[in-house]
């Protein structure tokens, strides 16, 4: 029986989407398929909270809310899957989906925290998107990483040449990267899309490890630009777990970001000898491909080196220590995922 | 007369049927083997994204997991997501993973970073 699923919640304004309440509408959209200590779900915006456990089913409106050293993972119903590291705070305010076309579309909102979304297989023909308080993120059947508040701002304090990053604001800045699928991937998977648009201006990344800088409400995004190990590194900690031997690593490439050493001192794609990250473009404007000398140009808005904002020093000794506490807490802590 | 849109809301057959679908994929994906064997079910099936997240789950909770972490690490360069699988590549070479563990992600994401060069920063281009 061919059937569309269909969930919306309309949303006049952005901040109508992140902090009014919504109506609740209980229409299941997804489980939760991995739960990692605290994390909490409120039917609505303002709601009681309550324990997130697996298997609870995600309903449109529904407000998740992670905390320290927690993370989680959701799949939505046409196999999509919504993980989210440590103090994020995001909402699934829209979902179609036809199984009988394999169209899919899902609309969330990143009010802060890090996030990774895998569009399902099964539903790549449809757009997705993500918003947060600084960009509308259009994804095109891939897999996408983002981060929006502080911890933006320490991710952006690892790419050299980000001058123009002084005055990110810690509350809506966000960093986008897309991660894949790329070219030369396998078994059928269409290389991966993203538009990005902020400030009047959008940006098409279509080459994994390619990221864009969004450093206040407002302002448009800076890039396309390759995110540098450091940076990698700083979604790894909180999205994915890395064993108690990797914690030293982990902690060289923070330590290094922190202190201003190497950070940004070169992209993953040279580091690991993937594939230059040329491809990239800008849309509706100046076009400016990463892969630039020093490997973390910002395009033309944040060229050459120089001092970080104060706002942005202190995002990086913040997420510096957020992930020294998650190390810490590697193997300490109970998990519910199975 | 006009065809009847395809459209239904809440309850919709397919709805439950996917929910429970999605139950039984957790309930199959508790233990490390049965990871491993739906994450390669959905890969011989040509869903490797599908495999990456039932992979990604299961390390959320299980962190020391060496076999799932190489699968994991094989199909993010199946999805030519590069970096990312080296870098889960230098975490099992840092855990001493098995060498049939690592010879299976080196041959498909290639030469795997050294995670002591990488925390020193050798291996980033100047």
């Amino acid at each position: 029986m061919t059937s569309l699923i269909t969930r919306s919640i309309a949303a006049t304004t952005l901040s109508a989407t992140l902090f009014a309440p919504f109506a609740a509408t209980g229409q299941t959209v997804g489980l939760t398929t991995a739960v990692r200590n605290t994390v909490e779900v409120r039917q609505s915006a303002g709601g009681e909270a309550k324990p997130a456990v697996i298997k609870q089913r995600v309903a449109l409106g529904n407000q998740v809310d992670t905390g320290a050293k927690s993370s989680m993972q959701v799949t939505l119903l046409d196999k999509s899957t919504f993980t989210v590291g440590p103090n994020a705070k995001f909402t699934i305010n829209k979902f179609v989906y036809d199984p009988a076309k394999q169209r899919s579309s899902v609309g969330s909102t990143v009010a802060k925290g890090t996030f990774r979304m895998l569009s399902g297989k099964a539903a790549r023909g449809g757009a997705n998107s993500i918003t947060t308080p600084a960009a509308t993120i259009g994804i095109r059947g891939t897999m996408v990483e983002g981060s929006v508040g502080v911890e933006a701002i320490s991710i952006a304090g690892t790419q050299a040449g980000f001058a123009g990053a002084t005055g990110s604001d810690p509350s809506t800045a966000t960093m986008i990267v897309l991660r894949g699928p790329g070219p030369n991937a396998q078994a059928g998977e269409k290389p991966g899309e993203i538009e990005v648009t902020a400030g009047g201006k959008s940006v098409i990344l279509t080459q994994p490890g390619m990221a864009v800088y969004i450093p206040f409400a407002g302002a448009a995004p800076m890039g396309p630009f390759p995110l540098s190990p450091s940076g990698f590194s700083f979604f790894d900690a909180v999205l994915r777990t890395a064993p108690q031997s990797f914690a030293g690593t982990l902690a060289s490439l923070q330590g290094m970001t922190a202190t201003g050493g190497a950070a940004g001192s070169g992209s993953l794609a040279n580091a690991f000898g993937a594939q230059p990250a040329a491809g990239s473009e800008a849309a509706g404007g100046s076009s400016s491909a990463g892969g630039s000398a020093g490997g973390g140009a910002a395009g033309g808005a944040a060229a050459g080196a120089g001092a970080l904002g104060s706002t942005l020093t202190l995002g990086l000794l913040g997420l510096a220590g957020l992930i020294a506490g998650l190390v810490a807490a590697t193997g300490d802590d109970n998990p519910a995922s199975p | 007369m006009l065809a009847t849109p395809v459209f239904a809301q809440s309850g919709a057959p397919d709805e439950g049927a996917r929910i429970a679908a999605i139950e039984a994929e957790i309930d199959a994906t508790v233990t490390e083997a049965g990871a491993l064997a739906h994450s390669r079910k959905l890969a011989a099936a040509n869903d490797l994204s599908g495999a990456a997240s039932a992979l990604e789950a299961y390390l959320i909770g299980d962190e020391k997991s060496a076999a799932v972490r190489a699968d994991y690490a094989v199909m993010l360069c199946r999805l030519d997501d590069m970096a990312a699988g080296k870098f889960e590549g230098a975490k099992l070479v840092s855990m001493k993973a098995a060498p049939d563990l690592i010879a299976a992600v080196t041959a498909v994401c290639g030469a795997l970073p050294d995670p002591a060069k990488l925390a020193l920063g050798e291996e980033l281009p100047q």
